[in-house]
């Protein structure tokens, strides 16, 4: 028996999965990809898509050997009361520590591109003020929520990449292969770390209303934002190029201060920061409902309600702390963030599943632990 | 299409706060029936076979209170049998009384048949003399006082230990009229009125159906307001039912005086600008909501009558959408909902944030205008709200007359002076009027409240952190609005979360034929409305003589 009561669908797991991975991903990792791959960056999104759907094949068969139980319940029977309640801080821990590079990576964005005179701290804790709120209300409000924005977002995206689509040369896409495949295979681990965070999910198999159609969902995902991605990373190649995209801190967000319809509609940037409000203060719910829920279930709490408020003050802090600048944020995470993130996450999934299959092999036709 | 599994523990879920064990509440409630009715051991007991001693209770009761009428009188052959009658004046109809029990005692009885004189009154005076048709015995006293202050007239005899309770109640009532708060081009006239019966009697003419109940219960110890759960058998969930009662029964108070009272006790959350429970004055709307497998609260005593479960979506539908086709009334509606929230703020946000998504020519020119303003956009709109605001309360409560007056004032404070005296710019005014034009699509009154309550939080986001801020705002408004519930049915059904199956009825009207189900949501047993495949289609041959093979579709 886990804390959280409540029940989402099937279709509100799969956008929240999307949305989760999806929100930061547009924003900050074309710059990464092309400074790795340059125009061969829809290489490495392919590749990206076929670890994404490997990922989410293993995810969801881990959580599906024990539909009923959370992360932190089987990995206490899988390793022990000790090693198990380790690994989900380890676990807990790297998702308070994405969400704080979110939160940082965000008011980066903020910075940078309209709001160059607010204090960091005070564009932190109102993002955090909406966030700790979603997150008090609990994963069915958010996840209904995201039901609304998600779509939305995804309207949005192609309308404005509709209208860039007049300014746009395909040429620059050529030549094909000029970069050496380590390039691109680093480019494609780059992706593979926001497609890792999906892992999220773990804690909340057993929140899915029903457990038939959950299969499905890795294939569903990875398609969807790998089509996005091709289009998005394609686009600013074929507008800006690849050299010019490498260089901008957020070329998606580039993408809409080209845009201009009939003379009124124009400058439309800051529309586009307000829908990703939406987007990516949902997806740092679901990093900090995730995280907040393992520390409650680790630590036997009955609500993780009472873990809300100092986690968002913790978070404020280390959001602040944690990065000095948008490049500090950059090397961060085209060198470090990838392999931590590969490791935590898709190691501790393939570490639980390697030991659920070595006990199942072990004690076949025996008492299940 | 999301598909909710029957055994949903969050559907109808009960309040939080558990019922007090019925012990316990009865004693209190007895504990300050004390302080207002201090003969608890006159009410306990039955009736005496003195009339005198009768009498004498009921005027002790009410203190000889002016409205409170007894006449006794004598009859019979030989005026032999002595009988007090006991009413409230006002609550009874004068002819019905005269008509009904002084004439036939009176008269009848002078005509000496021998035969009548009886060995038992009470019994001749039931079968023969009373000639109304609803009548009760009751023994005790307590109860006898209850159906009196209903309106019951009371005829007590000498020598009988039961009484009777003649049903005579009439008092003056208003009329059947058009409800002004929700009037229509086309629809029907009627509204309800202030008697609980008279709107059941609406209700009943319009559904005509064996199995529509009327549950009836007394709320409020000193007011006894009669409450009725109205609802249809076989469509409503019976959940649903036990759900609207138990949170009724739950209601320990003295007095309900409006529906609004009960709306306070039974909603799921009361941290929320938003009304949980449908209102409406409309018996269509009622018939309608019934239809769909909801239950309604009336309450005697006022025309409002209360609607669960209520989604959010139907605050922007009105009856009338359903009687005349002009689908598009209600995009328009979501679009002026939006309006009356952001406008002002997205105002502010551009011109004192964004000017640069102006485009050239307009922000020119509302420079110009806001030259001489002295104060931020924010404040401007701020001001220029508020103002409206006080003139709409003012306009709402005034005497009729007296409104025009207001109306008159504010076109000059809103308008042309305002702007004069460089207090705001031409294009804030525009913006108000905009904002209050769109908030007055928005049909349902209180959901219209809400919405312009929460224009001033948005102002104040908008003018602090522009564009990010209103949409900081919006999602803060969504996330409210996800998490409530009205009898745990979610607030934003069928949007979030999304059904779009069902939005045939949310962002459009679908035609009749087309809406073939209920809405999933409310559970009804009995999910078809109507039978399928009921589409109006013109014939394929034999098109006619127009001239035109084609013939326009539907």
């Amino acid at each position: 028996m886990g804390i959280e009561q409540g029940k989402i669908s099937n279709r509100q797991a799969l956008l929240l999965i999307c949305n989760s991975i999806l929100a930061s991903m547009i924003l900050i990792s074309p710059a990464l990809l092309t400074q790795e791959a340059g125009q061969d960056a829809w290489i490495s999104i392919l590749i990206a898509g076929v670890l994404g759907v490997l990922m989410g094949i293993l995810v969801i068969s881990l959580g599906l050997r024990f539909p009923q139980k959370n992360l932190v319940e089987y990995s206490i029977e899988l390793l022990g009361p000790w090693l198990g309640k380790a690994v989900c801080i380890i676990f807990a821990l790297f998702f308070l520590y994405l969400t704080a590079y979110l939160i940082d990576s965000f008011s980066a964005l903020l910075i940078t591109e309209t709001k160059p005179e607010t204090p960091i701290v005070v564009l932190n804790t109102f993002l955090i003020i909406l966030v700790a709120y979603g997150v008090y209300l609990g994963l069915e409000v958010f996840s209904r929520v995201n039901e609304i924005i998600f779509p939305i977002f995804i309207v949005v995206f192609l309308f404005i990449f509709c209208l860039a689509v007049p300014e746009m040369d395909f040429e620059q896409l050529k030549p094909i292969f000029t970069h050496p495949p380590s390039h691109i295979l680093w480019g494609s681990l780059i992706l593979f770390s926001f497609y890792a965070e999906g892992a999220f999910i773990l804690m909340l198999i057993p929140s899915l209303r029903e457990s038939s159609g959950v299969r499905k969902i890795a294939g569903t995902v990875s398609v969807i934002l790998t089509v996005v991605m091709l289009i998005d990373v394609v686009g600013l190649i074929a507008l800006f190029g690849s050299q010019e995209t490498a260089r901008m801190a957020f070329p998606s967000f580039e993408l809409a201060k080209t845009v201009h319809l009939g003379g009124f509609l124009e400058r439309i940037e800051s529309l586009v920061v307000g829908i990703w409000v939406g987007s990516v203060s949902l997806k740092i719910m679901a990093f900090y409902y995730v995280s907040v829920l393992t520390f409650a279930e680790v630590f036997n709490l009955k609500d993780y309600r009472p873990l809300v408020l100092p986690y968002a003050i913790i978070l404020v802090v280390l959001s602040i702390i944690g990065w000095e600048n948008t490049t500090h944020i950059n090397i961060f995470l085209s060198r470090y963030y990838p392999l931590l993130a590969v490791t935590v996450l898709a190691g501790l999934t393939l570490l639980l599943y390697l030991v659920f299959v070595g006990r199942k092999s072990g004690n076949k036709g025996g008492k299940v632990k | 299409m999301l598909k909710i599994e029957k055994g949903d523990v969050f559907l109808f879920r009960p309040l939080r706060k558990p019922f007090k064990p019925s012990e316990v509440k009865k004693r209190r409630i007895e504990s300050r029936l004390q302080k207002v009715q201090p003969d608890k051991d006159a009410l306990k007991q039955s009736v005496n076979p003195a009339l005198d001693y009768n009498i004498e209770l009921m005027k002790k009761l009410f203190a000889e209170t002016s409205d409170f009428v007894v006449r006794q009188f004598h009859f019979g052959s030989n005026r032999e049998i002595r009988v007090g009658l006991v009413f409230i004046d006002g609550l009874v109809d004068q002819t019905s009384i005269s008509e009904s029990i002084f004439k036939p005692f009176m008269m009848q009885t002078l005509e000496g048949d021998s035969e009548l004189l009886p060995e038992d009154p009470y019994q001749m005076i039931l079968n023969w003399l009373v000639t109304f048709y609803s009548i009760k015995e009751e023994v005790e006293i307590g109860k006898l006082l209850d159906l009196l202050l209903a309106g019951f007239a009371i005829l007590f005899i000498d020598g009988s230990e039961k009484a009777l309770a003649i049903e005579v109640k009439g008092w003056d009532a208003r009329s059947i009229e058009e409800p002004a708060a929700e009037s229509f081009v086309r629809g029907p006239r009627e509204g309800f009125t202030e008697t609980l019966r008279t709107n059941t009697a609406l209700i009943r003419r319009r559904i005509r159906t064996p199995n529509i109940r009327f549950d009836m219960l007394q709320v409020g110890t000193v007011t006894k307001t009669d409450i009725c759960i109205v609802y249809i058998d076989g469509l409503v969930n019976p959940k649903l039912v036990t759900e609207v009662n138990n949170r009724l029964q739950r209601i320990d108070t003295d007095s309900i005086l409006e529906s609004g009272y009960i709306e306070d006790f039974i909603r799921d959350n009361y941290r929320t600008p938003f009304s949980l429970l449908d209102r409406t004055e409309r018996p269509d709307k009622v018939a309608g909501s019934l239809l769909e497998g909801r239950v309604a609260i009336m309450v005697d005593t006022t025309p409002f009558v209360l609607i669960a479960p209520a989604i959010f979506s139907e605050f922007l539908q009105s009856p009338e959408d359903y009687y005349e086709s002009h689908d598009y009334i209600r995009p328009f509606r979501w679009i002026a909902l939006l309006l009356t929230l952001t406008l002002p703020s997205f105002y502010v946000a551009l011109t004192s944030f964004h000017q640069e998504m102006i485009p050239t020519s307009l922000a020119l020119s509302m420079a110009v205008g806001r030259a001489g303003v002295p104060f931020p956009a924010v404040v401007e709109a701020f001001l220029m709200e508020v103002t409206f605001d006080f003139l709409r309360e003012a306009g709402t409560r005034m005497p009729r007359s007296v409104g025009q007056a207001v109306g008159v004032v504010g076109a000059l404070v809103l308008g042309q002076a305002a702007v004069a005296a460089s207090i705001v710019s031409p294009l804030m005014v525009i913006i108000v009027a905009l904002t209050a034009i769109a908030s007055f699509l928005i049909p349902n009154y209180s959901a219209s409240i809400a919405i312009r309550f929460l224009r001033y939080p948005m102002l104040l986001l908008a003018g602090t952190f522009g564009l990010l801020g209103i949409f900081w705002g919006l999602m803060f408004l969504l996330l409210h609005l996800s998490s409530l519930r009205s009898f745990g049915i979610p607030y934003l059904y069928p949007i979030s979360p999304s059904v779009p199956g069902e939005w045939k009825d949310v962002f459009y009207r679908a035609p009749w034929w087309a809406m073939d189900k209920r809405p999933l949501l409310f559970r009804s047993p009995n999910e078809r409305r109507q039978a399928k495949g009921q589409r109006p289609e013109p014939p394929v041959k034999n098109g006619g003589d127009e001239g035109s093979g084609k013939q326009k579709g539907d």
